[in-house]
C-alpha cells in the first residue's frame, strides 16, 4: 500500500486549509497558474493519467479535446455519483479530502478554459455534499476559488449539486441530463460530452479519484508521478475491499499490484479455502474462482488479457457462507430497479432475469428458464443502449459458469 | 437521447434548480413527501411544465409522492449487504418496528424502505437513517438506534 | 459534400453524410423494422428493434441512431441480429396486453405487424403486464396503458411538436409509462385535443375514439335527418380492408353514392364554408379595427386544437383570438340554422356528421371551441371500417353528386386585413418568437 493521493486521509480536520497546505496542498495550483493552459494539458498527458471511474480512458486526451473546443462557455464536472455496489472509495475521498478534489477541479478548469464547475454528488452522500459546500466557501474566502483566483485573470467557481437516488446518473451523459433537470436517461454518443455536454457546451467530466490525482501531478511534476504504476497506467488505484476479509476498507496500491497482496496482506484473510468467489469491478464485473487470485494483477491491460476488467476497482471477497442464489437474486434485482427504462432490452430483459433468479433463490428453475437466461443476457449485452444493460448480466453469467451444479437444478418444464 | 436544440429552447437552463427544489421541498414538507400541490407550486415558480416536474419526481428513488414517517430508514439491499451478517437485517427491523418494508409505523415515527447500495460495503450490513449511513448493524445496534430516536421525539414533543 | 460508401448485406450503398444506417438502407429498398423511430420525431434508439450488426463493432448498433461511416459493413439479417430482434419483440409482447382480436388497433398495430413478420406464434416469456383500465377521456382520445410499449413517441409529439407538455414519461425502469400530468383530467393537464399522440402511437395504448356506432344510431332513428359534410376531393383510401380487395380506393362520387345508400339523407361539400369563414373573419377584423377595441393582428386557425393551444398555453394572446368559428364548425352551424329552417326541421332533429382528416375536430363534439355544431365527427380512417361493416359490393354503387345548399357569401370589402391563420402550435411559437424579437429592437 502507498500513500500517494491518500496522504490527506491523515488530516485531522478535513476543513483545515492549513493542514491541507502543510501536506503539500495547493502547491500544484501555484505551479499551474504560472504555466499556460496548453502546458498544463501536456503535463497531464505526459503523466499518463487515466480515468479512475471505471472506463480507464486517458484523461489528458479528454482535457485536450475540451481545451481545443471553440466555445466561450465550458464546464468541468466532478462525477461523485459513486453507485457501483462494492465501491466506496470516492466516499472516503469526499469525507476526508474535499480540498484535494476542489484543487483538482480548479486546475482542470484552468487547463480547458472552463469558468463554471459542478460537483454532482449522489443523493445518498448528502453529508459529504454539505462538506464540499463548506470547503468551497473556505476556498472562496482564501481567493482560491471565484473571481481572479490568486490575483490572476483566471476566474472559476463551483456549485455542488446532488442526485436523488439513481445509479444510472453515474453514467456521464445521464449525469448531464440530471443536472439539466430531467430524467437521468443516457444520451447517444457520439457526440461526446467534451464536444456537446451540459446545455450543449463542451464539458469535461472526471471522477473524484481522477481529480484527486491532479494536484499531486503538479505538486511532484510528471516525471516523479511516474514513479508508481506501470508504463501504460502510471500512478495508483484506490481499491474498495469488502467481504470476508478482516480489514475491509480502501487501499491505495500502485497499478500492477497483485490481487493476492490486496486480499491476503492488506485485507487479511486466513487462507484461500474460506473464499467462495471474488468479484472484481463491482456488480457489473465478473466473478471468478479463488484459484485465479494469484494470476491477477491490478492493471487494466493485464486484466483484459485474462478476460477481466478493473472497473471501479472494487474487490468483493465472498466467503463460503454466502448463498449464491441470494447473492445473484439481489444482484439482478439491483439492475432491474436501477434500469432507466429507456431501452426495451434492458427494461424488459432485466425484469425477466430478476424473475428467474427469484425462482432460482426459491429452489429450482426449468431448462427453458435456463435457456431464457442465456438468450436474454446475450441480447441485453448486444443491444442495450448503455453500459448498465450491457454489463448487467456479467456477474450472472460468470457465477453460473462457476457454480452451475450448485444452484441450477434443472427440472422438466 | 441526443442533445437537441428544441429541448434547449423549451426548458433552457430553468431545469437546473428543479432537482434541488424537489429535494428541499420534500425535506421541509413535514411528511417527507411531495404533494401534488407542492409539485404544481414548483412547476409554476420554475416555469417548468408539470409533466416535466412529474417525470423527474417519479424517476428518482429518494423522492416520494406518498406521505412518509418522520424518520426514514432505508436498508441497503445490495448483494453484499444482503448476504453479510449472521441475521437478516430486514427481518430484525420489521420485528422491532412492527411493520413490513414499504410501510410506516402507526405513530408516524418511522418508515422502512429498501434502497440500492449506499457505499457502506466495508461496514455491511448497513442502512441509511435520515440520510446518514449506519453500518455493522445487528439486533442490539438496531434497538439502540430506534430507542434513541424515540427518546428524542419524546423530549421534543 | 463527400458521399459515403458503405455496404449493407453485401450490397453497395452510396449515402449522404449525416444519414443513419436506417435511411441508407431505405435507399436500396431494405426496410429495417422500427417501433419507436419515425422520420419526423426526435425519438430514437428506445426499442432497439432496428439493431443491426456492423463489422468491427463488439455490439449491435441501433440503425435509427447510428450515422453511416465510409467503409462501414452492415448486416441486417444475420442470426445474431434476428435473435436479438425476435427476443426484444417477444419481451415487448410479454409486457403488453395482447388481446389482439378485441383491440381497436388490430391490423393497424405496428407491434402486431413486426410480431407477424418475425413469425412469433407463442408466448415465450411470462406475461408481466399489469392489467389496467381502458379510459375514454372524451370524444377524441381513448387510452389503454397496459398496451404502452414505452416508445416515447407520444411524449415526443406532445412536447417538441405541439409545445403542449401534457404528457410525460413517468416512472423508471419497468414502471415507466407515458401518462398525462393530471392523470384522469387531461383537460387540466393542458391537452389541446390535437390527437397527435394517437396518430403517433404504434400500438393500441392511445388511439382516437370511434363514432361509427353513433352514426348507425342516427341513421336508424326515423326522427333524425342526417346531414353529412366534408372538405374533401381526394378518394378514400380503403387499404386492404377485408373483402374489398378489388377496390382499394373509393372516389368521392362513389363515396357519396355509398353514404346515400346506407341511409344518410344529405351529403354536402363544405368548400363554400371556407369562403364564408374567410369573409366573416374579415368582417370581424374590420369591426375590431373600427371600434379600436381589440388588438391587431387577428389570430385564428382552421384547426380547433390551435385555438385551444392559444387559450390554454398562450393566454396573453387571448385578446387577439378570433371569435369566428372554423370552416368545419361554420358549416355545421349553417346546417343547424339556415338549412334546418329551410327544411322545416327542428335543429335537434338534424344530425350533422363531419368527415375530417384533422383529429382535433373530434373534440368539437363535446368540447367545442366556439359553438357546438358538429354532432358526429368521423376521421378518414373510419370510412374503410364503415364500408367493411356494410359488406356492400362496391361495384353495384351508383356514383352521385354532392347535394346543393345555398350559402350566401358576402361581397369582398377589398380593404386590407391583418389576419394570421396558424396551422399548428409550432407556427404560433415561431410567430411569438419573431414578434418579441421585433419588439426588442
Amino acid at each position: 500500500m502507498v500513500k500517494y493521493i491518500t496522504k490527506y486521509l491523515d488530516c485531522v480536520n478535513p476543513l483545515s486549509l492549513q493542514e491541507y497546505m502543510d501536506k503539500g496542498g495547493f502547491a500544484g495550483l501555484y505551479n499551474v497558474l504560472a504555466s499556460q493552459p496548453k502546458q498544463v494539458v501536456d503535463i497531464v498527458i505526459k503523466a499518463g493519467l487515466t480515468g479512475r471511474g471505471g472506463a480507464c480512458f486517458p484523461t489528458g486526451r479528454k482535457w485536450e479535446a475540451v481545451s481545443q473546443q471553440l466555445d466561450s462557455q465550458k464546464y468541468v464536472i466532478c462525477n461523485a455519483d459513486e453507485g457501483e455496489p462494492g465501491t466506496f472509495k470516492d466516499k472516503k475521498l469526499l469525507q476526508n479530502c474535499p480540498f484535494q478534489i476542489l484543487e483538482g477541479m480548479v486546475i482542470s478548469a484552468y487547463a480547458v478554459g472552463a469558468t463554471r464547475g459542478i460537483i454532482y454528488v449522489r443523493g445518498e452522500y448528502s453529508q459529504e455534499a454539505e462538506l464540499l459546500k463548506e470547503a468551497s466557501c473556505i476556498l472562496r474566502k482564501a481567493n482560491l476559488l471565484g473571481n481572479c483566483i490568486l490575483q490572476t485573470k483566471f476566474s472559476f467557481d463551483i456549485e455542488v449539486y446532488t442526485g436523488a437516488g439513481a445509479y444510472i446518473c453515474g453514467e456521464e451523459t445521464a449525469l448531464l441530463e440530471s443536472i439539466e433537470g430531467k430524467r437521468g436517461i443516457p444520451r447517444l454518443k457520439p457526440p461526446f460530452p467534451g464536444e456537446v455536454g451540459l446545455w450543449g457546451h463542451p464539458t469535461l467530466i472526471n471522477n473524484v479519484e481522477t481529480l484527486c490525482n491532479v494536484p499531486l501531478i503538479f505538486e511532484l511534476g510528471a516525471e516523479k508521478y511516474l514513479n508508481y504504476g506501470s508504463k501504460a497506467y502510471p500512478g495508483t488505484k484506490l481499491i474498495s475491499l469488502s467481504g470476508a476479509v478482516t480489514n475491509p476498507g480502501i487501499y491505495e496500491v500502485p497499478f500492477g499490484a497483485p490481487l493476492s497482496e490486496i486480499i491476503f496482506s492488506l485485507g487479511k484473510i486466513s487462507n484461500k479455502e474460506v473464499i467462495k468467489f471474488v468479484q472484481l469491478g463491482g456488480l457489473s464485473g465478473a466473478c471468478f474462482s479463488p484459484n485465479r487470485i494469484d494470476e491477477i494483477y491490478m492493471e487494466p491491460n493485464l486484466l483484459r488479457e485474462i478476460g477481466l476488467t478493473l472497473g471501479s476497482g472494487a474487490v468483493y471477497v465472498a466467503s463460503n457462507e454466502v448463498d449464491i442464489k441470494h447473492y445473484l437474486n439481489a444482484a439482478m434485482h439491483f439492475f432491474m430497479h436501477e434500469s432507466c427504462g429507456r431501452c426495451a432490452p434492458c427494461r424488459e430483459g432485466s425484469r425477466h432475469i430478476a424473475a428467474i433468479t427469484k425462482s432460482m433463490k426459491e429452489g429450482k428453475i426449468t431448462a427453458k428458464e435456463q435457456a431464457d437466461l442465456d438468450i436474454i443476457s446475450q441480447v441485453m449485452k448486444d443491444t442495450a443502449a448503455c453500459g448498465l444493460g450491457q454489463t448487467a448480466t456479467t456477474s450472472l453469467r460468470s457465477l453460473m459458469e462457476l457454480f452451475s451444479e450448485e444452484f441450477v437444478e434443472v427440472v422438466e418444464a | 437521447m441526443n442533445y437537441d436544440d428544441k429541448n434547449k429552447v423549451m426548458i433552457g437552463d430553468k431545469g437546473q434548480h428543479l432537482l434541488e427544489a424537489l429535494i428541499l421541498a420534500q425535506h421541509d414538507s413535514g411528511d417527507n413527501s411531495l404533494s401534488e400541490g407542492k409539485l404544481e407550486d414548483i412547476s409554476g415558480q420554475l416555469d417548468i411544465p408539470l409533466s416535466r416536474v412529474l417525470e423527474v419526481t417519479t424517476f428518482y428513488s429518494l423522492l416520494s409522492t406518498t406521505p412518509r414517517g418522520h424518520n426514514i430508514i432505508q436498508l441497503c439491499d445490495s448483494p453484499i449487504c444482503i448476504t453479510s451478517g449472521k441475521h437478516n437485517i430486514t427481518e430484525l427491523f420489521e420485528e422491532a418496528l412492527g411493520i413490513q418494508v414499504g410501510e410506516t409505523t402507526p405513530d408516524g415515527m418511522f418508515t422502512l424502505e429498501q434502497t440500492s447500495c449506499i457505499g457502506a460495503c466495508d461496514v455491511s450490513p448497513a442502512a441509511l437513517i435520515n440520510g446518514v449511513a449506519i453500518g455493522n448493524l445487528d439486533k442490539s445496534k438496531i434497538d439502540a438506534i430506534l430507542c434513541k430516536y424515540r427518546e428524542e421525539a419524546e423530549n421534543d414533543g | 459534400m463527400k458521399q459515403i460508401n458503405l455496404t449493407i448485406n453485401n450490397q453497395l450503398v452510396v449515402a449522404e453524410p449525416g444519414e443513419t444506417i436506417l435511411q441508407a438502407a431505405k435507399r436500396i429498398g431494405i426496410a429495417i423494422p422500427t417501433l419507436c423511430n419515425r422520420e419526423d420525431l426526435i425519438t430514437k434508439g428506445n426499442c432497439r428493434v432496428c439493431s443491426v450488426e456492423v463489422e468491427g463493432e463488439a455490439r449491435l448498433m441501433a440503425a435509427c441512431e447510428t450515422s453511416v461511416i465510409d467503409g462501414m459493413r452492415v448486416h441486417t439479417d444475420s442470426k445474431r441480429v434476428l435473435t436479438a430482434r425476435k427476443t426484444i419483440v417477444e419481451m415487448l409482447l410479454s409486457a403488453h396486453n395482447r388481446e389482439c382480436t378485441c383491440c381497436e388497433k388490430t391490423k393497424a398495430c405496428q407491434l402486431q405487424k413486426i410480431a407477424d413478420d418475425l413469425e412469433i406464434l407463442d408466448e415465450r416469456y411470462p406475461l408481466v403486464y399489469i392489467e389496467d383500465f381502458r379510459k375514454e377521456y372524451n370524444a377524441l382520445l381513448v387510452r389503454e396503458p397496459d398496451k404502452c410499449i414505452k416508445c416515447g413517441r407520444c411524449v415526443d409529439v406532445c412536447s417538441y411538436m405541439q409545445y403542449t407538455y401534457a404528457l410525460g414519461m413517468l416512472g423508471r425502469g419497468y414502471n415507466t409509462c407515458a401518462d398525462f400530468s393530471k392523470k384522469d383530467d387531461i383537460d387540466a393537464s393542458g391537452c389541446i385535443g390535437c390527437g397527435k399522440c394517437a396518430e403517433a402511437c404504434p400500438t393500441g395504448a392511445i388511439y382516437p375514439n370511434k363514432h361509427l356506432t353513433s352514426l348507425w344510431l342516427a341513421i336508424d332513428d326515423p326522427n333524425k335527418f342526417v346531414v353529412m359534410y366534408m372538405l374533401r376531393e381526394a378518394p378514400f383510401d380503403l387499404g386492404d380492408t377485408a373483402g374489398l380487395k378489388e377496390e382499394i380506393s373509393l372516389p368521392i362520387n362513389k363515396a357519396i353514392g355509398f353514404f346515400k345508400d346506407i341511409g344518410i339523407d344529405v351529403v354536402l361539400d363544405a368548400t363554400r364554408a371556407v369562403c364564408l369563414c374567410a369573409k366573416q373573419r374579415e368582417e370581424e377584423f374590420y369591426t375590431i379595427q373600427e371600434s379600436d377595441d381589440g388588438e391587431i393582428p387577428l389570430l385564428t386557425s382552421d384547426n380547433p386544437s390551435v385555438f385551444r393551444f392559444l387559450e390554454k398555453h398562450k393566454n396573453k394572446l387571448r385578446g387577439q383570438l378570433s371569435m369566428t368559428p372554423t370552416p368545419m364548425q361554420l358549416m355545421g352551424t349553417y346546417i343547424k340554422t339556415y338549412y334546418s329552417q329551410k327544411l322545416g326541421l327542428e335543429p335537434e332533429n338534424i344530425i350533422t356528421v363531419a368527415i375530417t382528416d384533422d383529429l382535433s375536430n373530434k373534440l368539437e363534439v363535446d368540447r367545442p371551441v366556439t359553438e357546438k355544431s358538429m354532432d358526429i365527427v368521423l376521421f378518414n380512417d373510419e370510412i374503410p371500417v364503415l364500408v367493411a361493416q356494410t359488406m356492400v359490393d362496391l361495384n353495384t354503387i351508383k356514383p352521385k353528386e354532392f347535394d346543393q345548399i345555398f350559402m350566401q357569401i358576402p361581397e369582398s370589402n377589398n380593404k386590407k386585413s391583418n389576419i394570421i391563420v396558424f396551422n399548428d402550435p409550432e407556427e404560433v411559437c415561431a410567430w411569438i418568437t419573431l414578434s418579441t424579437e421585433g419588439n426588442d429592437n
